[in-house]
């Protein structure tokens, strides 16, 4: 762990415990990021990217969701072990959170200033006016005039309500910006506009960005460095560079083979067949393994781990794609 | 929003108006001739004409029908057939004691069910939920003659701290109160439970809870209020229900209200009294009803939005539910 | 998120009520309920066996006793044993409460159906149901009492009448949502008459939430049944049905409590398994609300 880490989450295992089974959500994952470093998160729906996300700001919905196992060191503390309150010192201040569907985020009976004025107060010690100056200012800074501060969301569109919680999550400076999805529920035409919006203010204020997202395209305009997740675990990762040029796990190939391209004459999307294991129900061996068409024999019986193949490329597969493949 | 309000009173005049037509209507099958009901069965023929003359009872039905509302209007109510006094003026006296018990009894309730409802809700399955469910639903499944009677066991005959029956003060009005406020709270507090349940598995609670928020203030200031609109309609659903059913409650306790008043009448078949004491309550809940869909705009603004204040944020208001 | 119920998949290919059952019986206190209904209608088919006395038989050497070994629920004010009357009570109680929902269920479902279907009655009917639902249900009780007299038929007619428009607005508002699925505007599509698609594709797919309506306001209609023969507009002595025995009793709550309370017990105990049952059913038939 350098000087430079912000965030370290080591061995993080997070069940959801149903009436009828548990569900195994994330099984021991285990990455950094450093200050100011841009890393993608990237796997289909239900792979565990959410609850990771979650995690890092301990909210975790429990019932029934529990972090098992873990740590998760935030500037050299443990996230994890710390009380309540000290957890809501850092969640909104140090570590804030933009969500996946910005018509449900906000609360619709809150005027959206009001809603940033919460969190500006909540972290800093000021007076009610100087957060209200303060939440117009970053309605300013997100593209939205500061006289829209007394509306309420439904009077907003999709993407001015994404502005606001961009807003509200910036509001406070934090040190690390967790973006969940965020540009998966709006227009194509908004989406572009929100990415641009999140990187550059990232940039300005100089923060660590973690983007979670299920398209390899935004995370290789945007980020340093992308992890590749499949069914709780981290498959694949590395920077941009070395897992774009040289995809060495099966899915990650599957998930490139299932984007249409331009540049290459294709007759049809090559996608990776069959469906995720149930989280409930997770294979003995490899998780990928049954829908591998690299699988070996060993695949069946052990799982296995993430491993350096060099540059700080890692892959969890023992049956890795070659060079060029 | 003044517009609305007007539009509302418009509408409930409309629907009170046909409510009464309908009671009326209602009231003229019922059995028997008036004219014996106000003199009595021995009454000759001849007073019994000269009664039907007196009080218009041999106009046809129509007439009858418009000298009604035309009395409403000056606001009068009638006459009894039995005391022949103004039916109004008994109204006057008596409607004030039922609304001022109902309006206790509901307040209590209301503040006890949506803390309960709301600790239920955010313990969900723990023992407190349970013992919570438990009572608010024995709550709802006792008649409340039986409740009330349970409370002047325990308070009037066991423990001798407060008087059973009768209204001549504060101390009077404790028992029939507790009543009503059992019952209210039961409803309000499974009303509450579901909706707040309904409301903290939303997306906003989550961005509340990750910006660093306290949770009980995560509770009370984002939960509560989203979760209210329904909670306010089951409370202006037990105020209505309650004043209908206030008979029960003021027959055990003996209260000179509103409730006695009427089913005396309904007894001794004094239709004038029954048709105006049903006319009464039913404005009552109208009113209740109204007061309640204009508070609905102030908790959201989004209803408010659809009040109309011109078509265009009408629409927005739309799209945004159409989101959801 | 990765929260996927394992639960649906092992019990594929059952239907929803064989699903509904199952998660039912996971629910002990609604399951104790049911057994709690289905012993109180045993009791009330089997009441002339189960009764150790004749519920009108006058005994005025025994009068107003306490609860003993010989008379459980003690005796009233013409030595009848309270215990054989509310045994037998059990079967005013039942009636009313299943007649009246029977009675208002189909006459509501009907109006509903017909209101959704036909767009021209629509209004009329729901207007007219509205009026009838804006009146205090005791209000419009006492008002039906007094044209139609006290008697059990009446009060049964009374509240069925009460409970229609309920069932009718339930009705409407499931068929109006079910006409728009496109399994029903593929039957439309084929041809099928309005009657057939409302047979087999709408009216099974709107019995789940009328199920549990039926069961929450039988326990509702069973409490304003008892409440109307309180005051004396239901059922008339010298019958032993609940309500009016709590209100018989009522003058001897300071010196025999057990007279009053104890019949009530009974409406609470009958009322609160219908209440829970009903809460257990929501839940067992749809699942998301939890």
């Amino acid at each position: 762990m350098g000087e430079n880490t912000l965030l370290s989450v080591e061995d993080l295992v997070v069940k959801y415990f149903l009436r009828t089974s548990t569900c195994e959500a994330v099984n021991g994952i285990s990455f950094t990021i450093d200050k100011g470093e841009r890393v993608g998160l990237v796997g289909e729906t239900g792979a565990g990217k959410t609850t990771t996300a979650l995690s890092i700001l301990d909210l975790v919905p429990n019932p029934p969701g529990r972090i098992v196992s873990g740590k998760i060191i935030l500037n050299g503390e443990d996230v994890l072990a710390k009380s309540e309150a000290e957890v809501r010192k850092i969640r909104g201040n140090d570590v804030a959170m933009i969500f996946q569907d910005p018509m449900t985020s906000l609360n619709p009976v809150m005027t959206v200033g009001d809603q940033i004025t919460e969190v500006v107060r909540l972290h800093n010690d000021v007076g009610r006016f100087e957060a209200m100056d303060k939440a117009r200012d970053m309605l300013e800074l997100v593209g939205i005039p500061g006289e829209r501060y007394g509306e309420y969301p439904h009077q907003f569109s999709g993407g001015m309500k994404q502005r606001v919680l961009i807003a509200m999550a910036l509001a406070c400076n934090p040190k690390l910006l967790i973006a969940d999805e965020p540009t998966s529920a709006l227009d194509v035409t908004i989406q572009a506009q929100v990415l641009d919006l999140i990187n550059g203010l990232r940039e300005k204020l100089g923060m660590s960005l973690l983007l979670i997202t299920h398209d390899l395209g935004v995370v290789a305009e945007t980020c340093d460095r992308v992890m590749i997740m499949y069914a709780g675990s981290i498959v694949e990762s590395g920077t941009i560079r070395a897992v774009y040029k040289n995809i060495k796990h099966p899915y990650t190939k599957g998930l490139f083979g299932s984007i249409p391209r331009l540049d290459i004459e294709t007759e049809r999307l090559d996608p990776i067949k069959g469906m995720m294991p149930d989280p409930s129900n997770l294979p003995e061996g490899c998780a990928f393994c049954e829908r591998c068409p690299n699988a070996i024999e060993e695949c069946k019986t052990k799982r296995p781990q993430l491993e350096d193949i060099g540059d700080g490329h890692m892959v969890a597969c023992f049956n890795p794609l070659k060079e060029g493949a | 929003m003044l517009r609305y309000i007007v539009k509302r009173l418009l509408f409930m005049i409309i629907t009170l108006s046909c409510t009464i037509i309908f009671v009326f209507t209602l009231l003229e099958f019922t059995p028997g001739d008036p004219a014996k009901v106000i003199l009595g069965q021995t009454a000759t023929e001849d007073a019994l004409e000269a009664i039907r003359i007196q009080f218009g009872l041999n106009d046809p039905y129509i007439v009858r029908l418009g000298r009604y509302f035309a009395q409403l209007l000056r606001g009068d109510l009638g006459t009894s057939y039995i005391t022949r006094q103004p039916i109004a003026g008994a109204i006057a006296a008596r409607l004030p004691l039922t609304l001022t018990i109902a309006f206790y009894g509901i307040l209590v309730g209301s503040l006890i069910g949506i803390l309960a409802g709301t600790i239920s809700a955010v313990k969900q399955f723990s023992l407190a939920d349970r013992v919570l469910t438990f009572i608010s639903l024995f709550g709802n499944s006792a008649p409340s003659f039986w409740i009330a009677m349970l409370f002047v066991l325990i308070f009037a005959v066991k423990l001798q701290v407060l008087p059973a029956t009768g209204s001549y003060g504060f101390k009077y009005w404790i028992l029939p109160v507790a009543t009503i406020g059992l019952q209210a709270s039961s409803g309000v507090t499974r009303m509450t439970r579901s909706s707040v349940l309904e409301v903290i598995r939303q997306d906003y609670i989550r961005t509340a809870r990750s910006k660093g928020q306290v949770e009980w203030k995560v509770i009370i200031s984002h939960a509560l209020r989203n979760a209210f609109i329904p909670i306010l309609t089951q409370l202006s659903t037990q105020f209505c229900g309650y004043l209908g059913g206030t008979v029960l409650v003021e027959s055990v306790f003996a209260i000179p209200g509103i409730g006695n008043y009427v089913l005396d009448a309904v007894k001794k078949m004094d239709t004038p009294v029954v048709l105006s004491g049903i006319v009464i309550i039913c404005a009552m809940c109208s009113i209740i009803i109204l007061v309640v869909d204009i508070l609905y705009a102030f908790i959201d603004p989004r209803i408010k939005a659809t009040y109309g204040f011109g078509v265009k944020k009408k629409k927005t208001a739309k799209a945004a539910g159409g989101g959801k | 998120m990765a929260k996927k119920d394992g639960y649906q998949k092992e019990k594929l290919g059952r239907s929803q009520f064989q699903l509904a059952w199952i998660r039912l019986k996971e629910n002990k206190f609604a399951l104790v309920s049911l057994y709690i209904i289905i012993a109180i209608i045993l009791i009330a088919i089997f009441a002339p066996l189960l009764a150790p006395y004749d519920y009108a038989a006058q005994n005025y050497d025994e009068i107003l006793l306490f609860p003993s070994l010989k008379h459980p629920f003690g005796t009233d004010q013409f030595g009848r044993d309270i215990f054989s009357r509310v045994i037998y009570g059990t079967r005013y109680s039942l009636v009313i409460g299943l007649c009246t929902m029977i009675f208002s269920c189909i006459l509501g479902v009907f109006l509903g159906t017909l209101a959704a279907y036909y767009p021209k009655l629509d209004n009329p009917i729901m207007r007219f149901l509205d009026i009838f639902g804006s009146i205090p249900d005791m209000a419009l009780l006492m008002c039906l009492v007094v044209i139609m007299g006290s008697n059990m038929r009446n009060m049964i007619i009374a509240l069925a009448l009460y409970y229609t428009p309920g069932y009718a607005r339930l009705a409407r508002a499931k068929v109006l949502t079910l006409r728009n699925e496109e399994y029903v505007e593929a039957s439309i599509a084929l041809g099928a008459s309005d009657a057939r698609i409302l047979l087999t594709h709408i009216l099974p797919n709107a019995v789940a939430p009328l199920i549990v309506r039926f069961t929450m306001s039988t326990g509702g209609s069973i409490l304003e049944a008892a409440g109307l023969s309180f005051i004396g507009l239901g059922i008339q002595p010298p019958k032993p049905e609940w309500g009016l025995m709590i209100s018989q009793g009522r003058g001897f709550l300071s010196t025999n409590w057990y007279y009053p309370i104890l019949p009530g017990l009974c409406i609470v105990l009958l009322s609160y398994c219908l209440n829970y049952l009903g809460d257990g059913l929501r839940d067992a038939l749809d699942p998301r609300l939890n």
